[in-house]
């Protein structure tokens, strides 16, 4: 199966490749054509095609840009062509000799991508390379720049943490590793791992995916997981040009969870008591206390849930009695009244909130200099209340040419950063979101004196008032002030010869300060308020120089080369302190020194150093063959001496047809057409930063001990907390890639399809040690095994309806497909996910893709006792309207290594892969339209296939704690009258002891897939004429709105669910949901 | 000026590349590697470290749980026995309703942890031996050396005698093992844990001014429980007999202050688990953090409500009124259970010290509610609290945690051995040779501390409940005598984590077990059903990671225990 479908796609490769071969056709007939090719300045250009057009007759210029051959007498057109160059198409007539001036092309296919150290003439690459431009990057108003690159480009998944100012996880062509699979990032020249949400996307000229071995394999070591490649905004040539951008607008939550009301939910206690007498538990009364209920069920709720199920009247409700008080001695009694109607948590935690950015910029140049600065500033409140991310940045890049041989140049941003409040981490049972439907219904905002309201009452679970949560965090923050800037000096020894120097800095120095007010209302109150700050400091340098010659020989042989060296040195060292015990809880008394108990502090330190060699070889035999070499050789700090050196090599072959003679014919209708195979390796060193030290360290939770009996000291002591690996070397991630790009219909239509093979091999893998050498950390060997085959398409129309009306149709896909081959020698290994409320819903194993769902398969309910008896025991789990889960093959009776029996009960051992959190297919589709002076931008974006594990509905749908439920376990649960009348039934029994109902199984799988229209502009260009007279060249405005809707059978809150953590990818917890943003803004220029 | 920018970038370029190898050496920040250890202080730094191990965990980054290793043993000695219910709510930790049913399967994650902490307490002990094998003279002195070394091998015991109690046969790992995986779990491991406690006692001392240090009376007290593990009654009794005579030791006059942090590290303890909260912890692990989930959900803490008592184990506080001796025959007969303060029966004070119970004053902490508003789930784990491990409102600023989400960890030790374990171990002894008079004396001597300890009281100074407790007069046979010294041990230890391993030294554990099993079963509607498997049930299953990990060439080391 699988490899029916890999196959499929090569065919599908192949099929393409063929088609572009039908038009070909050759003839003869003589006439002689000479003539001189010129560059815009007047000086000649050798290599240049001038083929006579629809034949595949023709030659290239000369050294001296001449050209002369014998055409066919009825020729009537000449086609000149060059890399970079604008193709040129010159009636012949009664001519016989030319004399031809080339343009610079600077659209299409002729453009210049950004490549490692350096740019090439996209003709002429031959790696699986995409850029994203300035226009689509600014237009998603998300405050991180990998997110906007979300639906972008074919092979890079994006999934979003949707909270103020969030990070983005990005993954180039699947998961390479069981490691870190974050993409390389490279900001003119500095590299580094992520942090984007601390840069402003405003300032970005284009974003560069290099997507294989063969592109990226010149960052070899750091490479594997893709590369992206980050240049931002230099001066151009011409007079100072002032722009500033503005937009704002306001944000939405367009989804919530349907939950009961309180009505209903003394409806369902009453089902569940039911139904445990139903299941013969020896119950007496219904589990919630609050509820007061008569003989035939029926449900009278209280006036007070604090004291427990009081009405008006009752004396203990009296006001007086109310005591919030901690220092009288007294206890608490916090006289909290039933919400009737039920209190809607997510109304509660979720406003509109405004988004706002501005963006200022002066740049400009001649021929000597160029200069470009910006402002920035984003401000995104947060839909759920009290949260918010603000972002300051400025932005210097500059360059200046002194003489013919020397050019100097920098850049420099500077970003200040700030989370503010506290929602609790994205996709965790703990957060803001998450305690929305932890709350029952009864629990009102607010107790009768104001304050929080909560779940000390009586049955209320241990829900937290998440109103009470954010109110209390909102003055908590997180400030980054991040650096990163480099400057270079680049030296030309000849006109072909040019050294460059760069050396960059990428600082971030970040604080937070986290101050937790006592929550009394809560069932697990906090016994003191607290504070916590933290000071975090990391600085990288990298000093990268590197020597460049370029050449042409005999007017046909381009060469160009790059050999250089590379090292990064990268530090980070924090330090955490926290006291106790505020008096009191001011903001402006949150300070360290006024906390009186528990103080504590703690610090850490880390850093790494690589050292690199690399060099590249670009050659192209009359633009028509290209050829790429690159070998990287790179030195980690975190592996010994012995095994320190990784050696990374690429090869990369170009065809391009379109050049070919014979194919002249295709001329009328096809612009460019390139075949591309690449082959190359990257590594990937990303273990713990010392994994070959056996290493003995301290700790106060890990090895201290009060040996002098001390209640609040300690002694120290020491242990071994990480064993080494001496032998542990890099990953290597091995690529094969088959890539055609065609450019057709006068530019008119671009397609890029790329199909890939890509394989991790010595993927390293923390060692698997029983516990009798005790636990210290095991160190990563080289032993693992992972594959991911792929392919990527992209596609781009231009059109013209009416000269006035043009548009233009982006769209891709991809679709990858990961496997784990190996962990280690155990090819039984399993890579559990983590740990969620003692259940484990992810695996990653040899043959599966990693973080594969696992679990038991539901076949059904059981419908009466007599079924429920008969079927394989499951402890004492089996009953009428329980799951029927499948008894898997897990016994081998004939030893032929597959188990061919199951064993007649139910346990452990039956649960299997369930689903998969990868898609099938990522796509985005981007329409801009153009009519006169008004422009529209529709980007739409969406994954297929991928599934989901439901892990909230396992407290809205089951007796995991007592929170808030779905109508579902209401009225579409299992029960005999629901059975017998053939009513809809989707759960199983609404009981209170569905321990091993709720176990991690199929029916929490779901499909993930959606269709979202991320964007959607209007903008309006005031016309010139009018401005003018302003003084300004461009004056734009736009509405605009993103999030607009998504479709998806996906019945949690929002589909787009990022996790942490590779090995536990696709289990939704509670999240931040997408919001609906509706803007205005204004794009100015003078 | 060409040539010079030339020549200076080539040898520039020449520097950069030859950067020298060592640049890219750079060691672990914060750690250092065994050769900086062989020092007096070194060992004494790795020694503390083991020490530490004695809670029975240390903070993992909940790479595993933390409450299977405590020390406490509440998970293998109370839940597992008649003394305790899992409390909370049932879908709360649900791999402990499989350790109180008895329906435990080989991956539980409480059988790991256990398994887990126990080695890395072994692997801490292996080191130090590694070390002071290698240390020279000049490093260590060699009585120093010898004193660290016996310190260190009664903590090897202990751990040894942990993982021999909850796993039976389990693999032993000493400090010039080679390749731990290979080794075998073919035998009980009681002839290692006594070399071990043998040859420290020679080297310990009779008090140590650090006053949690192994002393050699700790040695000979572990060393006695070991014998009476296997039966070995005649080798237990000098021991014991020594530490009577020789330990200088005595009962403390108050029961309660075994369970009170104002009287820690007493006259009456031999051995006991230091506990520190708010010592720059975050969250205070090391106050007993293996007990963590084992305070009430309201009231007192917050968090989270594990650990309550059984309606069995309240009611073997029964008293027969007119004689102060415990009720053998009407003791846990339905209808008449003890409850909250609306039952009228007398009962022994040490119910009231022990658990929580409606109605009644919880230390200082006021009545504990009649709504049983404590509780986290009635309906679960019944209306009774447990109350040793506790502290005082009054100490809460300071020795309970003011960090974390266990609010409940506290500074108050753990007595893990105390004289009051001598006197009914050398009672038991007593019991088997007939020495009637020696056993009904070192019950005495425990009743009558409970006879004259203080009672639990109102704010107006009445007595919460009708409490009595006389000595024995007679005992008719040896075998009254063994089960009115096993229910003593039952009544003063309650709880506290020895129940279950009494019951299978004493060979009683399947009858006794399977009995409560029954009559608790209408009280406690998940217990209907459940079974203890005799053969099977006395010890826990290898965990079944640890078998899988222990393969060389396809084969596993450790086989697992019958049953499982």
């Amino acid at each position: 199966m699988e490899k029916s479908k890999t196959k499929g796609i090569w065919r599908i490769a192949a099929l393409l490749f063929l088609s572009c071969f039908l038009a070909l056709t050759s003839f003869a007939q003589q006439k002689d054509l000479s003539g001189t090719v010129l560059g815009e300045d007047g000086t000649p250009i050798p290599g240049v095609t001038v083929v006579v057009k629809g034949t595949t007759t023709g030659t290239i210029t000369d050294m001296d840009g001449k050209f002369s051959f014998s055409g066919p007498t009825g020729a009537k057109i000449l086609s000149v062509s060059y890399i970079g160059m604008r193709t040129q198409e010159i009636e012949i007539g009664n001519q016989t000799n030319f004399k031809l001036t080339m343009v610079a092309d600077v659209i299409g296919v002729d453009e210049v991508v950004v490549v490692g150290y350096g740019s090439q003439q996209k003709k002429s690459v031959t790696g699986a390379v995409s850029t994203v431009s300035q226009e689509d990057i600014k237009a998603i108003p998300s405050a991180n720049a990998a997110s906007r690159l979300q639906g972008r480009v074919a092979g890079v998944t994006v999934v979003n943490d949707n909270s103020p100012g969030g990070d983005a996880t990005v993954r180039v062509r699947g998961f390479g590793t069981i490691n870190n699979n974050s993409p390389l990032y490279i900001v003119d020249g500095v590299p580094t791992e992520g942090g984007l949400s601390r840069m402003n996307p405003n300032d970005i000229e284009s974003m560069t995916v290099l997507k294989d071995a063969s592109s990226s394999a010149i960052y070899g070591a750091r490479a594997a997981n893709g590369v992206i490649i980050i240049t931002t905004n230099r001066g151009k040539k011409g007079s100072a040009k002032l722009t500033f951008d503005a937009r704002y607008g306001v944000q939405r939550t367009t989804n919530s969870l349907d939950l009961l009301n309180t009505q209903q939910y003394g409806e369902l206690v009453w089902q569940e008591y039911q139904n445990d007498k139903y299941l013969k538990y020896p119950t007496t009364a219904p589990w919630n206390k609050q509820y007061i209920y008569d003989a035939n069920g029926k449900v009278t709720i209280p006036d007070y849930i604090l004291p427990t199920a009081r009405f008006e009247g009752d004396p203990l409700v009296n006001p007086a009695l109310y005591d919030a008080r901690d220092d009288d001695g007294s206890p608490f009694n916090l006289i909290t009244k039933a919400n009737k109607q039920g209190t809607d948590w997510y109304d509660e935690i979720f406003d509109p909130a405004p988004i706002q950015e501005y963006n200022a910029s002066i740049s400009g140049g001649n021929d000597n200099s160029n200069y470009a600065f910006s402002l920035g500033y984003l401000n995104q409140e947060g839909v759920v209340i009290h949260s918010g991310f603000d972002r300051y940045t400025m932005r210097s890049n500059s360059d200046a040419k002194l003489n013919n041989w020397l050019s100097l140049g920098q850049t420099l941003s500077v970003a200040f950063t700030e989370r503010k409040g506290g929602v609790g981490d994205n996709n965790d049972e703990g957060n803001v979101v998450s305690q929305a439907y932890r709350m029952q219904p009864i629990v009102p905002v607010y107790d009768i004196a104001g304050n929080f309201a909560g779940t000390k009452g009586e049955s209320m679970g241990n829900g937290a008032n998440p109103v009470a949560n954010a109110t209390r965090n909102k003055d908590n923050w997180g400030k980054d002030l991040r650096v990163l800037g480099n400057a270079y000096v680049q030296l030309n020894f000849t006109k072909d010869l040019t050294f460059k120097s760069l050396f960059g800095v990428d600082m971030n120095n970040g604080r937070w300060k986290t101050f937790t007010i006592r929550d009394i209302e809560f069932f697990e109150a906090k016994s003191t308020n607290r504070l916590d700050e933290g000071h975090g400091y990391s600085l990288q340098w990298n000093w990268a120089n590197t020597l460049n010659y370029k050449t042409i020989l005999d007017g046909v042989h381009t060469f160009d080369a790059i050999i250089g060296s590379e090292s990064i040195d990268n530090v980070y060292e924090e330090f955490t302190a926290g006291r106790a015990n505020y008096f009191f809880d001011d903001i402006d008394y949150r300070y360290l020194n006024v906390g009186t108990a528990s103080l504590a502090n703690s610090g850490y330190a880390t850093s790494w150093r690589s050292f690199s060699y690399f060099g590249r070889l670009n050659y192209n035999y009359m633009g028509k063959y290209l050829f790429e070499g690159v070998i990287r050789r790179d030195a980690s700090s975190r592996f010994s001496s012995d095994n320190r050196w990784g050696t990374f090599p690429a090869v990369s072959v170009g065809w391009r047809i379109s050049e070919e003679s014979f194919m002249a014919n295709s001329k009328n209708w096809l612009d460019d057409m390139k075949l591309r195979l690449g082959w190359g390796q990257n590594g990937n060193d990303r273990v713990d930063n010392y994994n070959y030290w056996t290493t003995l360290t301290t700790g106060l939770s890990q090895s201290y001990y009060p040996i002098s009996g001390g209640d609040n000291s300690l002694e120290s002591g020491f242990y071994t907390n990480k064993m080494g690996n001496q032998k542990a070397k890099w990953e290597t991630t091995t690529t094969l890639n088959l890539g055609l790009d065609m450019t057709m219909l006068d530019n008119k239509f671009e397609l890029n399809v790329d199909v890939y093979d890509r394989k991790t091999s010595d993927m390293l893998y923390a060692v698997q040690l029983p516990h009798v050498y005790g636990n210290a950390s095991r160190p990563s060997v080289n032993i693992g095994e992972m594959e991911n085959k792929g392919i990527d398409i992209m596609v781009t129309y231009h059109g013209e309806i009416t000269r006035d009306f043009t548009y233009t149709v982006k769209a891709n896909a991809s679709h990858y497909k990961n496997k784990v081959i190996k962990l280690n020698d155990n090819e039984k290994e399993v890579l559990w996910g983590e740990t969620e409320r003692g259940n484990i819903y992810t695996i990653s194993k040899a043959g599966e893709p990693i973080s594969s769902f696992y679990g038991y398969e539901v076949l059904g309910f059981f419908n009466t006792w007599e079924e429920a008896n008969a079927y394989p025991k499951f402890g004492d789990y089996n009953a009428p309207g329980r799951f029927k889960y499948k008894d898997q093959l897990t016994e081998d009776t004939n030893s032929d290594g597959v188990p061919d029996k199951a064993d007649g009960v139910i346990n452990s051992d039956d649960r299997v892969i369930i689903g998969s959190p990868h898609p099938d297919l990522t796509y985005g589709l981007n329409i801009d339209l153009q009519y006169k002076s008004f422009d529209a931008t529709m980007f739409f974006q969406g994954s297929y296939g991928n599934e989901l594990i439901n892990y909230v509905s396992r407290w809205t749908d089951y007796f995991q704690f007592n929170g808030n439920r779905s109508p579902e376990r209401l009225y579409e649960s299992w029960t005999p009258e629901r059975y017998a009348s053939g009513a809809k039934i989707t759960l199983p029994i609404a009981e209170t002891h569905d321990t091993n109902s709720q176990l991690p199984n199929s029916s929490f799988v779901e499909s993930g897939s959606y269709f979202r229209m991320k964007n959607l502009q209007i903008g309006y260009t005031l016309p010139k004429d009018l401005i003018a007279k302003m003084k300004v060249s461009n004056l734009r405005l736009y509405v605009q709105a993103s999030n607009l809707f998504t479709i998806t059978p996906y019945s949690g809150l929002d589909p787009e669910i990022r996790s942490t953590n590779d090995q536990h990818n696709g289990l939704d917890q509670g999240i931040y949901p997408t919001s609906q943003t509706i803007m205005f803004g204004l794009n100015l220029s003078l | 000026m060409k040539k010079i920018v030339i020549f200076s970038l080539v040898v520039l370029t020449g520097f950069i590349f030859s950067c020298k190898d060592e640049w890219l050496d750079l060691k672990p920040k914060a750690s250092g590697s065994m050769n900086v250890f062989y020092s007096e202080s070194g060992v004494n730094g790795l020694l503390t470290g083991a020490y530490s191990m004695l809670d029975g965990h240390y903070w993992n980054d909940w790479s595993f749980n933390m409450w299977g290793g405590s020390v406490t043993n509440w998970v293998w000695g109370s839940l597992a026995s008649d003394d305790a219910y899992k409390g909370s709510t049932s879908s709360d930790q649900q791999t402990l309703n499989d350790i109180e049913q008895f329906t435990v399967t080989p991956t539980n994650e409480y059988c790991d942890s256990k398994w887990r902490f126990m080695y890395e307490g072994v692997s801490r002990c292996n080191e130090i031996l590694k070390v002071t094998s290698a240390v020279t003279e000049d490093q260590l002195d060699a009585d120093k050396k010898a004193w660290y070394e016996a310190q260190t091998k009664v903590l090897r015991a202990h751990f040894y005698f942990e993982l021999t109690r909850v796993f039976g046969k389990v693999p032993y790992i000493d400090e010039n093992t080679v390749a731990p995986e290979t080794v075998k779990n073919d035998k009980l491991l009681f002839a290692e844990i006594e070399a071990d406690l043998l040859a420290a006692i020679p080297n310990l001392k009779n008090r140590e001014p650090e006053i949690s240090r192994i002393t050699v009376w700790a040695a000979k007290a572990y060393l006695a429980k070991v014998y009476l593990f296997q039966k070995k009654y005649t080798a237990a009794k000098p021991l014991l007999d020594d530490i009577i005579t020789n330990g200088g030791y005595s009962l403390m006059p108050n029961y309660q202050d075994n369970y009170m942090i104002a009287t820690q590290n007493n006259s009456e303890s031999i051995l006991e688990v230091q506990y520190a909260v708010n010592d720059g912890t975050d969250g205070s692990v090391n106050g007993g953090w293996g007990d963590a989930l084992n305070f009430p959900s309201a009231g007192p803490s917050t968090c989270c409500g594990f650990f309550q008592a059984t309606r069995n184990f309240a009611n073997a506080f029964k008293v027969v009124e007119a004689t102060g001796l415990p009720d053998f025959t009407n003791w846990n007969v339905a209808g008449q259970e003890v409850g909250g303060v609306e039952y009228t029966g007398t009962v022994d004070p040490r119910l009231d010290h022990s658990i929580g119970r409606p109605g009644i004053p919880f230390l200082d902490w006021g009545i504990q509610p009649t709504t049983n508003a404590w509780v986290r789930d009635p309906g679960n784990g019944g209306p009774f609290l447990f109350k040793k491990s506790l502290y005082k409102a009054a100490e809460k600023a300071s020795k309970a945690t003011q960090s974390g989400w266990a609010t409940g960890v506290n500074a108050n030790n753990f007595r893990f051995i105390r004289l009051a374990h001598v006197y009914l171990w050398r009672a038991e002894c007593a019991a088997e040779e007939n020495d009637m008079a020696n056993a009904l004396k070192y019950v005495n001597l425990i009743r009558n501390r409970a006879k004259t300890s203080t009672v639990v009281t109102f704010a107006d100074g009445t007595p919460a409940a009708k409490y009595k407790v006389e000595p024995y007069t007679t005992f008719a046979s040896a075998d009254a005598a063994k089960t009115a010294i096993r229910l003593e041990e039952r009544l003063e230890f309650g709880m506290e984590g020895h129940r279950f391993f009494d019951l299978v030294r004493w060979g009683i554990v399947a009858e006794t077990i399977n009995n409560y099993l029954t009559t608790e079963a209408p009280r406690q509607s998940y217990l209907s059903g459940k079974k203890f498997t005799s053969g099977k049930n006395e010890v826990w299953p290898i965990p079944q990671n640890q078998i899988d990990l222990s393969k060389v060439n396809g084969v596993s080391s450790l086989t697992q225990n019958p049953g499982y």
